[in-house]
């Protein structure tokens, strides 16, 4: 070390040191030129970088600072979307397309059509009343094709003559029964649009319809929660949702609900008006979400007293209810989704652990496109299959794989309705539908079916209509 | 020069000549006799590896002349004998540049002189033969063979092999039998596939690294690819078109169901393998299809997407110009209505559907159509063919009149003959 730069370093230590001259020698080292405390030292070097650089020559080869002018950044101008806008973009159902031709000889289906064989394997509109309640509830989503047609209309296939038969057996039976089926099939075959098609007819007659139209916005940890006191095992309600859900019901069943008045009396944290009717106390649930819970439990004890309408029961996503919540308990430990008071009491009702006194159907759609992995919820799909099957030996679970006891239990005597393909004849109805709708440019004759029919994967009605409808090249 | 110069000159000519040809006589040389016969083993490469082998080999039948055998007795005089001898090469060719190449040239062309009178299959009736490759030639004769020249040698063959078989001489198979490649890739004959006794027909097809077997049986149009449905196994429409192309192609998609089997590669891959596989598998069904299948019209947007990055590559589109909504126009503008109408009448009239659905298409312009010619002439294959054996023959223009220049010129040509 050079003696200048010795004494250069000595001036920067403290002056208590460099008090005694035989400490700061020794302790030389230890300093460093660029100890400071001052924040603006790292800005301040940066500047003086700056400048040593600029007061260099410029580089062979690179073009001349000097001449360049330095562009301004570019201002942000752009318009923000609002608050929630985009989202709101995301959610849009358009129900209707104005280019489209109105098909002729569209019939609407009706309490009286409905399980008509004329009906079988025709396409039938929806009635506007339905539509805005199947809306209220939000049965229809964006990834169907509603917005290619003029008005919304369903193809009653032999799956939809099924559940029209469910329907029959329900209100023969006089409340006696309770119809429970899980909906599987292959992506895009119509599983969620088989579940607005049970809505409809249960609108059309005139039941209670309670629709979870995703299973998804209730696991994922978008909707606050909080444990239910009193609960022995720790349940958890979230209040915004159930609120939601409740004027979803007071808007889509007003029809219905407001010729119920209330029989009993509810003992609730709110005075309720004596009398009122079912659309009020949905309504009540609605505006005070921190009661909502209590009122839905409410307005369920009026919906199961004698002589109530029958209820039908949905959800769509079954899968992402048989695992784990998003949601954290206070051990940190993932909340399952059987937890969720919401959730629990849709399992109870699939599960038959409670049963609905004036009879009903509820319904559960896996879901394709947005599968999660549910691993008690792929075994008991196989158990019930092969149960259906009538097999002697049933699939037996894996004993190396973590099994969740819950899900598996719940799922034990539940039937499935397996969505196939749709048959030649059906898809020739429903090309002739896009046809007529001068949405397929083509003339419907059989070899075309036959051809579509093949690539759809043997009559996949999403890919069918994929083929046919969204893709023409 | 004087005249008596010369006659001194050509006395002495004369009699050198003399002495020469007593010498000749001596039946200690053999007499080098002018021959045809091919000499392919030995060579006159100035190389290492080709001198040893010549050394290795007991140069009998060498197209150079052959050596001298000096008695024991007579050593004392041959240094007389060779100052009158003038050494001839066996074959006249050594002193060309290709010896070998020349005299199997020649013995060919004999050949054919000789038998030209021998009855002639008609042309494409002849056995298929695999003649060797210029490459392989180049390794038996070890000369420098250019292919324009080895082309005539195989022209030779050609007319060779289209004699009566029959009647062909020994001699003419002895010397096609050295030109042909070792293993005859024609001999393989596929075995014609048969259908079981539950009526499936297998089809096998590769395409890249996926290989597909296809089982097709009568049926309503049913397909399960390793288990799955169509739309289960291809989510692109287009690979699952592709998979039942041969199907789709010729109207049959409703009247069989298919089961396959497929692995490796990718999903395009395999959703070609299957198109070969259940071509293979149909045709084992409906042998009478295979013209259809080969002229099967090439989808519209199987082109876009299978032959988009070819066309790229030639210079026919322009990177960047495929858009969601397809491909869009080029840039230089689109070509004039009525010009495009004539274009788009001739190719509907019957020219090969490649070039049909790509005018259609991409819209080209007639630069554009043009480099799309030289690209399917460079793909080869069946589009190339249909399209030259379908393309509606312009009309013929008539002959201008001749100008007084090439009259004359004629007239000239006239008086000559």
């Amino acid at each position: 070390m050079s003696s200048s730069l010795c004494v250069r370093r000595l001036s920067l230590a403290p002056s208590d040191v460099s008090a005694h001259t035989s400490m700061a020698t020794r302790s030389l080292l230890a300093y460093s030129c660029n100890a400071s405390f001052s924040t603006s030292s790292a800005q301040l070097a940066q500047n003086l970088q700056k400048k040593s650089k600029a007061a260099l020559p410029p580089q062979r080869g690179t073009k001349n600072s000097v001449t360049l002018k330095r562009k301004t950044p570019a201002r942000d101008v752009g318009k923000r979307p609002a608050p929630g806008e985009r989202k709101a973009l995301r959610k849009r159902i358009v129900l209707s397309n104005i280019n489209a031709f109105e098909v002729p000889g569209l019939r609407d289906l009706h309490t009286t059509n409905m399980h008509a064989d004329s009906v079988k394997g025709r396409v039938m509109g929806l009635p506007g009343t339905v539509v805005d309640s199947l809306r209220a509830v939000e049965a229809f989503k964006t990834t169907q094709g509603w917005n290619l047609f003029r008005r919304p209309a369903i193809l009653m296939r032999r799956e939809s003559a099924q559940i029209a038969e469910f329907i029959q057996e329900v209100e023969a039976a006089q409340g006696k029964k309770t119809i429970r089926r899980i909906i599987i099939g292959d992506r895009a075959s119509g599983k969620s649009t088989l579940v607005l098609q049970a809505l409809t007819m249960a609108f059309l007659k005139e039941w209670v319809v309670i629709n979870l139209p995703d299973a998804k916005e209730i696991i994922i940890g978008h909707t606050e929660y909080a444990p239910m006191p009193g609960s022995n095992r720790t349940q958890y309600t979230q209040n915004v949702y159930t609120a939601n859900l409740l004027s979803q019901i007071a808007k889509a069943n007003t029809a219905v609900l407001s010729k119920l008045q209330l029989t009993t009396k509810p003992d609730l944290p709110i005075t309720v008006p004596p009398n009122a009717t079912l659309v009020k106390l949905a309504e009540l649930g609605a505006a005070t979400p921190e009661y909502s819970w209590p009122i839905f439990r409410a307005l369920w004890d009026e919906l199961t007293q004698p002589n109530r309408p029958p209820i039908i029961f949905a959800i769509d996503g079954l899968g992402h209810i048989m695992r784990d919540s998003a949601y954290l308990s206070t051990n940190f430990k993932p909340i399952h989704a059987h937890d969720l008071t919401i959730v629990r009491h849709f399992i109870d009702h699939l599960s038959g652990a409670a049963a609905l006194p004036n009879g009903g159907i509820v319904l559960a759609a896996t879901t394709g496109s947005n599968n999660p992995s549910s691993p008690a919820l792929d075994f008991s799909i196989q158990v019930a299959e092969a149960r259906a099957k009538g097999m002697n030996s049933l699939p037996t679970w894996n004993p190396y794989k973590s099994a969740d006891q819950r899900s598996l239990d719940s799922l034990k005597n539940v039937e499935m309705l397996r969505l196939n393909g749709l048959s030649k004849e059906e898809a020739r109805t429903i090309m002739e539908y896009y046809a007529a709708s001068g949405m397929l440019r083509r003339t419907v004759d059989n070899n075309f079916v036959s051809d579509q029919w093949t690539l759809s994967g043997g009559g996949n009605i999403g890919e069918l209509e994929r083929g046919t409808v969204k893709l023409r090249i | 020069m004087k005249g008596g110069e010369l006659s001194r000159s050509l006395r002495r000519a004369i009699t050198s000549l003399g002495g020469l040809s007593t010498s000749q006589t001596n039946p200690r040389i053999r007499v080098a006799r002018r021959t045809f016969r091919p000499v392919a083993s030995t060579s006159f490469s100035t190389t290492s590896i080709r001198r040893s082998e010549l050394v290795s080999q007991p140069s009998g039948d060498s197209i150079a002349a052959p050596p001298i055998e000096f008695d024991e007795e007579e050593s004392q005089s041959d240094d007389a004998v060779l100052k009158k001898l003038r050494v001839v090469p066996a074959s006249p060719s050594y002193f060309s540049a290709k010896p070998d190449f020349t005299d199997n040239f020649i013995y060919l062309q004999s050949l054919v002189r000789k038998y030209a009178t021998l009855p002639v299959v008609p042309p494409g009736h002849a056995p298929r033969v695999a003649w060797k490759t210029v490459a392989q030639f180049r390794l038996v004769v070890n000369e420098p063979i250019k292919s324009a020249k080895y082309h005539r040698i195989i022209e030779l063959l050609h007319r060779l092999n289209h004699i009566h078989p029959a009647l062909m001489p020994a001699e003419v198979t002895e010397a096609l039998e050295k030109y042909k490649r070792d293993i005859n890739p024609h001999d393989n004959k596929a075995k014609p596939g048969v259908i079981d006794e539950f009526g499936r027909a297998k089809g096998i097809g590769r395409r890249k690294t996926s290989s597909a077997i296809a089982w097709v049986v009568e049926g309503e149009g049913e397909v399960l690819i390793n288990g799955k449905t169509l739309s289960q196994i291809f989510g692109r429409l287009h690979d699952r078109e592709s998979a039942v192309w041969a199907l789709k192609a010729t109207q049959r998609l409703d009247k069989y169901n298919v089961w396959a089997l497929v692995k490796g590669g990718g999903v395009t891959g395999q959703a070609e393998a299957l198109t070969l596989a259940v071509a293979k598998a149909l045709l084992v069904h409906e042998p009478l299809l295979k013209p259809a299948l080969r002229r099967a019209p090439i989808d519209a947007a199987q082109l876009r997407t299978s032959l988009f990055d070819d066309l790229t590559a030639f210079g026919c589109i322009w990177p960047g110009r495929e858009t969601k909504a397809g491909p869009r126009a080029p840039k230089g503008g689109l070509m004039p209505p009525p010009q495009f109408e004539t274009h788009l009448r001739q190719h509907r009239s019957g020219c090969c559907p490649l070039r049909t659905a790509l005018f259609l298409h991409y819209y080209l312009p007639i630069a554009y159509y043009n480099r799309l010619l030289l690209l399917e002439r460079a793909l080869g294959g069946r589009w190339a063919d249909a399209g030259a054996r379908t393309r509606a023959k312009p009309e013929p223009e008539p002959e201008p009149e001749p100008t007084p220049q090439q009259q004359r010129v004629e007239r000239d040509e006239k008086m000559a003959r």
